[in-house]
């Protein structure tokens, strides 16, 4: 039935909605923040009005102690929750490439450079391309790598110790985050000033021993 | 302001609108809202006009890699002989504008989504696009233009 084009956009965009899932996984992210930052600014006022009493101080000391612990606390699982998500969309590549210079020259719009990791686990891996992308809203570099037949995605990004809180160094000899998502495995770690995550899927072609 | 449901629903409409793809829309709302949750507190962080401009972009910077986001040459003394109720006259049946929505250009969904949806001015439209209100009329006058060729839609109630 043929109606004004104005009903008509309003009734198509009726059924454009958030599911209750999301709307729920939305407000579990907003909720997280704004409970943080609610902390951090509720500190810092506690301070400046009445710093001389000792309550307040010892309220404002808890918090403070409370916060780098909280802010880190479930960091590595939503970074891998994220990487896990993009990695079974296999979104369309933006560049096919095989070596990191080459990812490097179409990757010019990032705040830093892609590098080659020295992780053992990227053994047998190939580079075939990539796409811009962020983690945690931050701007990343989404890689896709070829084991055999199996696709995995490693994601390169700048690390920022505030946003992502610490991930253990490689160069400081510590192991990577070993984190599971959706069933999927993933290790972050940093190298090189970078934070990567690295999705290591099961081999779906790989006949079971 | 507040993030509550009814804005999240709005926002993500008007991600929709960009994307013209859900699943496409809802990635693109959660990451505007983790970057503007990220941003150091101010009274703008949480506001629903914040993460729209965060969405818009982040969509047009997605589509300069992938595409070249539609930068069309449109002519401001361009003759319209059509008024701001030129939309108003168009009738058109949903399964054409369902079929048609995809294939319309993100600025062109942009403009029914403000006019149809959140029920701004043409003069209000022409602000939040950043555009004159020449330019404005002018791709609405190519817009009915084009649904009247692809959907058939008619005219109604001018006597």
């Amino acid at each position: 039935m043929k109606q004004s084009l104005k009903q008509q956009v309003n009734q198509y965009f009726r059924q454009v909605e958030l599911s209750g899932p999301q709307l729920t996984e939305l407000e579990s992210l907003i909720n997280t923040q704004t409970e943080k930052e609610s902390q951090r600014r509720g500190s810092y006022g506690y301070k400046l009005v009445v710093s001389g009493m000792f309550f307040v101080v010892v309220v404002a000391l808890f918090m403070m102690s409370q916060f780098p612990w909280d802010a880190s606390k479930d960091m590595p699982q939503r970074i891998a929750e994220e990487v896990v998500k993009n990695h079974l969309k296999l979104k369309p590549l933006e560049v096919k490439a095989g070596t990191i210079n080459e990812i490097r020259g179409y990757f010019s719009k990032l705040e830093f450079m892609p590098v080659e990791s020295s992780m053992p686990s990227l053994n047998g891996m190939q580079l075939i391309g990539g796409r811009y992308c962020s983690l945690q809203g931050i701007t990343a570099a989404q890689l896709r790598m070829k084991q055999g037949q199996n696709l995995q995605t490693l994601y390169q990004t700048q690390y920022l110790p505030d946003v992502f809180g610490y991930i253990p160094q490689l160069e400081k000899g510590e192991s990577p985050l070993v984190v599971y998502a959706r069933g999927i495995k993933v290790k972050i770690w940093v190298e090189k000033g970078l934070l990567f995550a690295l999705t290591q899927a099961p081999d779906v072609n790989q006949s079971q021993e | 302001m507040k993030l509550d449901r009814k804005n999240l629903q709005k926002l993500y409409r008007y991600a929709y609108t960009l994307t013209a793809d859900e699943d496409d829309a809802y990635d693109l709302l959660q990451s505007a809202i983790e970057t503007s949750l990220n941003k150091p507190a101010d009274r703008t962080a949480t506001s629903t006009a914040y993460i729209r401009t965060i969405m818009k972009n982040r969509y047009i910077d997605e589509y300069r890699h992938q595409q070249s986001f539609p930068q069309e040459n449109i002519d401001d003394h361009a003759p319209v002989s059509l008024g701001e109720s030129s939309l108003e006259n168009v009738v058109i049946a949903s399964h054409d504008l369902a079929l048609l929505w995809k294939t319309l250009e993100p600025l062109d969904r942009e403009v029914l989504f403000f006019w149809a949806v959140e029920g701004f001015s043409m003069q209000e439209i022409a602000d939040k696009l950043e555009v004159s209100r020449g330019t404005l009329l002018s791709r609405i006058h190519r817009l009915r233009r084009r649904l009247q060729a692809e959907a058939g839609v008619e005219q109604r109630g001018i006597a």
